[in-house]
């Protein structure tokens, strides 16, 4: 397992070399792509979408909070037997290496308690705090309802 | 009977096997469209049911007749699925009024957890996604019975209380014929050109293609 990491983690730094991308080894965790919808009226749920790409060692994603919320909680959407089921989830792994993705209809945040409405177009502070990593900051960008980019300017999706 | 008699014999009985069957695949007009889910062989009767729209009115079997409608289940709290397979319903909408395919057809959202989703509520949330989505819902009595026929399955969570529950459920489209009959289901997940280009196969696959849906 651990030579594994390794052999990975080398790979992953040639790849980054050859790239002259120096900045990937600066790095270990990335947030990018961070993406909500808009909530319609009176709803005071919301969602969040990511993807977690992990150059460094293993990690776990323990847990994820907002200003815009006063609760955001780890789920899944998972279907069981035809059912749509959402579950709460202790923590993500994100494997040395690997592209975590949360996105529709499957991993997401669940931002509880919105303190106002998100709208089309604004972005949004996200926090989320790793075992190893500790704590790292990305934007939320507010899609439109059909969570559909309105723009081609990329949000900045990561800083510490 | 010499040789030949019998292969002419035979050849005769193959022939009028292979006609037979290609004549059965043509004549066959039950064989559903292939669609991101399924068609039933046979459209399915639904019993009558009463549920409220979102301005208070009824919403009942006669609300189905006319149109094709499609309808999906969840309720507004649900912070993934349900704004998801909406944007998709909601784009497949377009998609069909854009090839004109959208006259004859109505979008409804009903909601399974009437307690937090009054028709006040229902109105504010389906406007949000579609002006044309209707929205929907009914008493424990009314929504087991109509979803029951559909195929359509939720449960609460144990000792449920306040606001922050979640709702299990099918998360599903179900499409109506302008009979009211169930015709096919959209399985998750569901993609607004996928919705759109199966029911562009039912309408152009049944009997009841009208002029001018084509």
């Amino acid at each position: 397992m651990l030579s594994m990491d390794r052999r990975n983690l080398a790979a992953i730094a040639g790849l980054a070399l050859a790239l002259g991308a120096p900045s990937a080894l600066a790095q270990d965790i990335r947030v990018v792509d961070a993406w909500s919808r808009p909530t319609p009226p009176g709803i005071d749920v919301g969602v969040a979408y990511f993807v977690i790409v992990n150059a460094g060692k293993s990690d776990r994603l323990l847990r994820v909070s907002s200003p815009v919320a006063k609760r955001a909680e780890l789920h899944i959407s998972a279907m069981t037997g035809g059912v749509m089921k959402m579950e709460g989830l202790n923590a993500v792994e994100v494997g040395s290496g690997a592209r975590t993705s949360f996105e529709p209809n499957g991993r997401h945040v669940m931002l509880l308690g919105l303190k106002r409405p998100l709208k089309e177009g604004e972005v949004f502070p996200l926090v989320l705090t790793f075992a190893n990593a500790g704590p790292i900051k990305t934007s939320v960008q507010v899609r439109g309802a059909d969570g559909l980019r309105k723009d081609h300017s990329m949000a900045p999706s990561m800083q510490h | 009977m010499s040789r030949p008699q019998k292969l002419a014999l035979l050849a005769a009985c193959i022939l009028a096997i292979a006609a037979g069957i290609l004549y059965g695949i043509l004549s066959r007009s039950g064989e559903p469209p292939r669609i991101a889910g399924f068609v039933y062989p046979e459209p399915k009767a639904i019993s009558p049911f009463r549920l409220t729209n979102q301005d208070g009115g009824s919403f009942d079997l006669d609300a189905l007749k006319g149109k094709w409608s499609f309808v999906y289940f969840g309720y507004t709290y649900c912070p993934d699925a349900c704004p998801t397979t909406l944007a998709e319903l909601s784009r497949a909408h377009k998609l069909l009024a854009d090839a004109g395919l959208d006259r004859d057809t109505q979008y409804v959202f009903v909601s399974v957890d009437s307690q937090r989703d009054t028709p006040r509520r229902l109105a504010q949330y389906v406007a949000f996604f579609d002006r044309k989505l209707l929205g929907a819902t009914g008493t424990d009595a009314a929504l087991t019975q109509f979803t029951g026929e559909v195929g359509v399955a939720y449960s609460f969570p144990e000792g449920k209380k306040g606001t922050s529950y979640t709702v299990d459920h099918s998360s599903l489209i179900a499409l109506f014929d302008p009979d009211a009959r169930l015709h096919a289901v959209f399985t998750p997940p569901q993609r607004a050109d996928e919705i759109a280009e199966g029911f562009r196969k039912i309408l152009g696959s049944g009997p009841r293609l009208s002029g001018g849906t084509r």
